[in-house]
């Protein structure tokens, strides 16, 4: 019963509910570094620059330009506009840059827009000496090569929410043996470890198919692979309490896969947290396989030290500690139920 | 820890269901000890209270300092998709690799060889029960906790069994199973409990309970007592 309920009623509802996160096709919130080009450059044409900006996009002041390029690499902003001084003085030609990352594929027209309508707000406002132009910072990629982190996300995600849960429901029969000769800890680490080094199939499989189809990323490195294994280890566990909560039956593996739509939805997984709304980015800011995404495309994408990503990594580390903290608790409520 | 098991004033309830009620019992080597009684009696929340698997609601058990206990359970406990052989092999190694020889002569009395290569969720419900008792015997446990091990085997299987259960407790290990049909156990059972609505009602040593007849004449009068 409780089965048909999470198929027929939370399933359909996740994933209708899901559909409300994909609003907009061009980011309208966005947010975009205001950067001062060098130390002359005034408040006031700051504020200029940030007035023009906020009819497409949220401007984040930044006070230098290598803070502002550090956080686009890290998608905390999607642009980066460098104000150079004396935008309000209209005796001088004046030239803004918008600085937006190859690899971010999916910004890429949005970008090209917000140039645009930037020179357009900016004239408008009698400052006919001002000009925007556009630079693209890394590699240009295409839309194919931007999808190939985010499908081999997908599928440690699905691997985590379909197949972990269905081998350990094959586990039930077993379960009390298994806890008279052995426990449920050494039962779970051996499965944990066994299918997180199992991962590294997929990975590699990702990595000669896009090699063989030319496409010129990077498909392998520390970096890509600590990610996914520190992800895939905490989803796992995280599938594995639902088992243990649900005590193995049907329901646990529906609701394993309302999960997965979960976070499909609110993960950031295809779209970047800044396409959404202000709410909506915050979640999707607050769920750690956003920065494994972020992580992965950064290292097959772009051409960024992995220092950049010290605290995202830290954030996995702890979500892993954490989803490992909740699998022990689903164990012992499991033995409890008894 | 102490070397044998120990039962103080045990109760579990689930509910307003009370399964054992005030049990106090010990488990001794060297005996076969039938816990015995009808359908319901709480033979099978005891012995899984005394395996750890189910947490008692009131009272201590002590258990024995020695981690070699085997156990065979109602249902089966084993990998339905896995072959017999795989079964072994899975449960030899989460066991520590116990004594090949002896894994031989287990298999050999439950007469696996013969279905090795079938899966086990494909086993008759004999087959099922020989492997449930064969992996419950891999590691030569000090404790061996026996839930119904006498259902759905065949009178050939079975009395080799009584046999093997009667020299194994002869050996000095524990040997305890749980069961409703007493006559089948009164040929080698040193030890009886009667147990009915979670309560132990009588409890008897092999000096009082010589013979198929008297076992079974103990058994008709504690229940008709209770009912």
């Amino acid at each position: 019963m409780a089965a048909l309920v999470v198929l027929l009623l939370v399933l359909p509802a996740t994933a209708g509910y899901a559909s409300v996160t994909f609003q907009h096709v061009i980011p309208q919130e966005a947010p975009v570094a205001v950067v001062p080009a060098a130390d002359t450059t005034d408040n006031g044409s700051l504020e200029l620059v940030d007035a023009a900006t906020v009819t497409f996009a949220q401007p984040v002041r930044y006070d230098s330009e290598a803070a502002a390029m550090e956080a686009l690499h890290r998608e905390e902003v999607y642009a980066v506009v460098t104000v150079p001084p004396g935008v309000l003085n209209d005796s001088r030609e004046s030239q803004l840059n918008l600085t937006v990352e190859g690899s971010m594929v999916l910004f890429d027209k949005p970008s090209s827009a917000m140039v645009g309508v930037l020179n357009y707000r900016l004239q408008s406002d009698g400052s006919t000496s001002i000009s925007v132009e556009r630079n693209v910072v890394g590699p240009s990629r295409s839309l194919s090569t931007y999808l190939v982190p985010v499908l081999l996300v997908s599928t440690l995600l699905l691997f985590a929410f379909t197949y972990v849960p269905y081998n350990l429901a094959g586990e039930s029969r077993a379960i009390q043996r298994i806890r008279t000769d052995a426990s449920l800890e050494s039962l779970v680490a051996a499965k944990l470890l066994y299918f997180t080094l199992l991962m590294l199939v997929p990975i590699a499989t990702f990595g000669v198919v896009t090699w063989a189809l030319g496409y010129g990323i990077t498909p392998i490195s520390v970096g890509i692979v600590a990610a996914l294994l520190l992800s895939f280890l905490a989803m796992a566990a995280v599938s594995m309490s639902i088992m243990f909560l649900t005590r193995f039956r049907t329901v646990g593996r529906f609701l394993s896969v309302v999960v997965l739509f979960g976070l499909v939805a609110f993960g950031g997984l295809i779209y970047p947290a800044g396409f959404f709304s202000p709410i909506r980015k915050e979640i999707v800011r607050a769920v750690p396989l956003h920065y494994t995404t972020i992580i992965v495309r950064s290292e097959m994408l772009k051409d960024v030290p992995l220092r950049l990503y010290a605290d995202y990594f830290a954030v996995l580390g702890v979500t892993v500690i954490a989803s490992l903290i909740v699998l022990e608790g689903a164990i012992v409520m499991y033995r409890r139920g008894d | 820890m102490t070397d044998e098991f120990n039962v103080e004033g045990l109760k579990k309830d689930y509910g307003p269901v009370v399964a054992v009620d005030g049990v106090d019992l010990s488990i001794e080597s060297g005996v076969v000890h039938c816990l015995a009684g009808p359908n319901g009696s709480g033979k099978s929340t005891l012995l899984s209270v005394l395996l750890g698997l189910t947490r008692p609601t009131e009272g201590t058990v002590k258990r024995p300092a020695s981690d070699r206990i085997g156990a065979s359970f109602q249902e089966p406990a084993f990998y339905d998709d896995l072959t017999v052989r795989e079964n072994l092999d899975v449960f030899r190694a989460i066991t520590g690799d116990p004594d090949f020889e002896w894994v031989k002569q287990v298999i050999e009395v439950f007469k696996l060889p013969r279905v090795f290569h079938r899966r086990a969720g494909e086993l008759s419900g004999g087959y099922s029960k020989q492997l449930d008792l064969a992996l419950s015997l891999l590691k030569a446990p000090d404790f061996l906790l026996l839930d119904e091990p006498l259902s759905d085997l065949d009178d050939i299987t079975r009395e080799s069994l009584l046999e093997f259960l009667d020299g194994y407790a002869a050996d000095g290990n524990a040997v305890v199973v749980s069961s409703h049909r007493i006559d089948m156990f009164a040929p080698v059972l040193d030890r009886l409990t009667v147990m009915y609505e979670g309560e132990i009602i009588r409890d008897n040593r092999r000096e009082n309970i010589d013979g198929t007849e008297t076992v079974k004449r103990v058994y008709r009068d504690a229940i008709a007592e209770r009912e």
